[in-house]
C-alpha cells in the first residue's frame, strides 16, 4: 500500500524541492488531476449494489461515477435506451408513469448521475445483509446492481491517503505530475526535466499500454 | 544480488555521492521502480499462480484481495494447478482453461448472472473484478496465471533479493541510476534516459 506521502516525496526529490504545505498542496492537486486522467480511461471498475424501491424509477449514484456500462434487476440484465426509442416506440406512451417489472434503463435526459430505471420496479427488494451473499452480503433479489467505471481522484485527500493503482501506474503518476509541475510559471520551472518525465511517461505507456 | 548489492553498485554509477542520494530515494525513486519497468517490459521476468475458492453464491471476486501483485491475467485453469501433479476431475471439467469473455458479451443473455452449471469462462470488469460463467453449483477451485509485479524492497531489509532472475539484477542498478540522474538537470538527465534505454534494449526479443 502507498501513501501520497511516499508518492510526495519522490515528487519533490525529483523536482529538488523541499516539501512543504504549499508545495505538497500543489503537488496534491496535479496528482488528483493525473489520477482523474487515468480514470476517464476507464481504468477503475466498480459494481455496486442498490436497493431497488417500490414505485422509485430514479437512482442517484456517487458523484465520481465516469460510466455506468451494465445494469441488473433482481440478476436480470436492464437493456440501454434512450427517452426518444421510448417516446417513439408507440405502445408505450406513457412510459414514465408505468411500473412492472424493469426492462431498461437510461442515462439518458436525466440529472447528472442519476439514472432511471424503466419502468418503475413493483417491489422493493430486501436490505437485509446474508453472509452467503458474496462478496457483497446483500440480496440481489429484487434489488439493483450497477457495473461502473469511477473517479477515485477525490479519495485522496491528504498524505496519509492511499493511492488507489497498481505500482506500475503510481510510477507514471509520480512522472506525470513532476512533468506538469515542472512546466508551471514559477522560478523553479525546468523544462529538461518535464521533457526528461515526459519521455519516461511515454516509456512506461509503451510497456504498459 | 541483494539490496545491498544493488545500492553498492549504485554508488559507484552515482560517484558515491551519498548526500546528494540517500539510500531511501536509491530504493523508492531507483531500484523499486526499475524492477517494476523490468517486468513491465519482459512480463515472462515474473509469473505467478494464485488458488481462488470460489463458492456457488460468489458472483465476483476483487482479485486484489487475493494477490496485491496482480497485474494482467494470462490463463485461467479450472482446478488447482498450483503444484507439479495435478488431479483432472473430469465431470467438473477440472484442469481445463477457462475462455476470457466480457461483461457485453454476456449482456446478450438477460439471465447471464443467474445462470449455474459446468464453469467455462470467466469475465473481468476492469482491472481487479473477476467472475465466473456459468456461476458453479459446487465450490470449485480456479487457478490464475498471471503477470506479477515485483514486491517492494524496503531500506530497512538491505538482505532482501528481487523477485526477477539474478541475470537481470545489473539491469535494475542500471535503470535505476538513470531514473536518479533526472534530477540533475538537462545533460545528466538525459544521460539517464540512456542508460535506461540501454538497458532496456533487446530484452523484448
Amino acid at each position: 500500500v502507498t501513501t501520497f506521502a511516499e508518492q510526495a516525496t519522490r515528487i519533490a526529490n525529483l523536482l529538488q524541492e523541499t516539501p512543504s504545505n504549499d508545495t505538497v498542496a500543489r503537488y496534491l492537486m496535479q496528482h488528483q488531476d493525473e489520477l482523474s486522467r487515468l480514470a476517464r480511461s476507464k481504468y477503475f471498475g466498480q459494481i455496486t449494489w442498490y436497493q431497488a424501491i417500490q414505485g422509485q424509477a430514479l437512482y442517484v449514484l456517487p458523484d465520481n461515477i465516469i460510466e455506468v456500462c451494465h445494469v441488473l434487476y433482481n440478476q436480470k440484465v436492464l437493456r440501454y435506451v434512450t427517452e426518444q426509442t421510448l417516446d417513439y416506440s408507440g405502445n408505450v406512451r406513457s412510459w414514465e408513469a408505468n411500473t412492472g417489472e424493469p426492462t431498461y434503463w437510461t442515462l439518458d435526459n436525466q440529472v447528472l448521475n442519476e439514472v432511471r430505471i424503466i419502468p418503475a420496479p413493483m417491489r422493493t427488494g430486501s436490505a437485509v445483509p446474508s453472509p452467503t451473499f458474496l462478496p457483497m452480503y446483500q440480496d440481489m433479489k429484487d434489488n439493483l446492481l450497477v457495473f461502473t467505471y469511477e473517479d477515485v481522484a477525490l479519495e485522496v485527500t491528504n498524505v496519509d491517503s492511499v493511492i488507489p493503482t497498481l505500482l506500475d501506474w503510481e510510477d507514471m503518476l509520480v512522472f506525470a505530475s513532476v512533468q506538469a509541475l515542472a512546466l508551471q510559471e514559477y522560478p523553479e520551472q525546468n523544462i529538461p526535466l518535464a521533457q526528461n518525465c515526459a519521455a519516461l511517461l511515454k516509456l512506461w505507456m509503451s510497456y504498459a499500454a | 544480488m541483494t539490496l545491498s548489492d544493488l545500492l553498492q553498485r549504485m554508488n559507484i554509477k552515482l560517484g558515491e555521492q551519498s548526500t546528494f542520494y540517500p539510500e531511501e530515494e536509491k530504493v523508492a525513486s531507483g531500484i523499486n521502480p526499475a524492477q517494476r519497468l523490468l517486468c513491465l517490459a519482459m512480463p515472462l521476468l515474473l509469473q505467478k499462480r494464485a488458488l481462488l475458492t470460489i463458492q456457488p453464491d460468489q458472483i465476483f471476486t476483487d482479485l486484489r484481495t487475493i494477490t496485491p501483485t496482480i497485474r494482467t491475467i494470462n490463463r485461467v485453469v479450472l482446478g488447482d494447478v498450483t503444484t507439479s501433479h495435478s488431479d483432472p476431475v473430469a465431470w467438473t471439467g477440472e484442469l481445463t482453461r477457462l475462455l476470457p469473455t466480457t461483461l457485453q458479451r454476456l449482456g446478450g443473455m438477460a439471465d447471464w448472472m443467474e445462470q449455474t452449471g459446468p464453469t467455462r469462462k470467466y469475465w473481468l470488469h476492469g482491472p481487479y473484478w473477476f467472475g465466473l460463467f456459468k456461476r458453479p453449483m459446487i465450490t470449485l477451485y480456479v487457478t490464475i496465471i498471471y503477470e506479477a509485479m515485483p514486491p517492494v524492497l524496503s531500506v530497512h531489509e538491505l538482505s532482501a533479493v528481487p523477485d526477477i532472475p539474478q541475470a537481470y539484477h545489473p539491469l535494475i542498478a542500471d535503470i535505476a541510476t538513470g531514473l536518479l540522474l533526472q534530477k540533475e538537470g538537462d545533460i545528466e538527465g538525459k544521460r539517464g534516459l540512456a542508460l535506461i534505454m540501454g538497458a532496456l534494449e533487446g530484452l523484448k526479443l
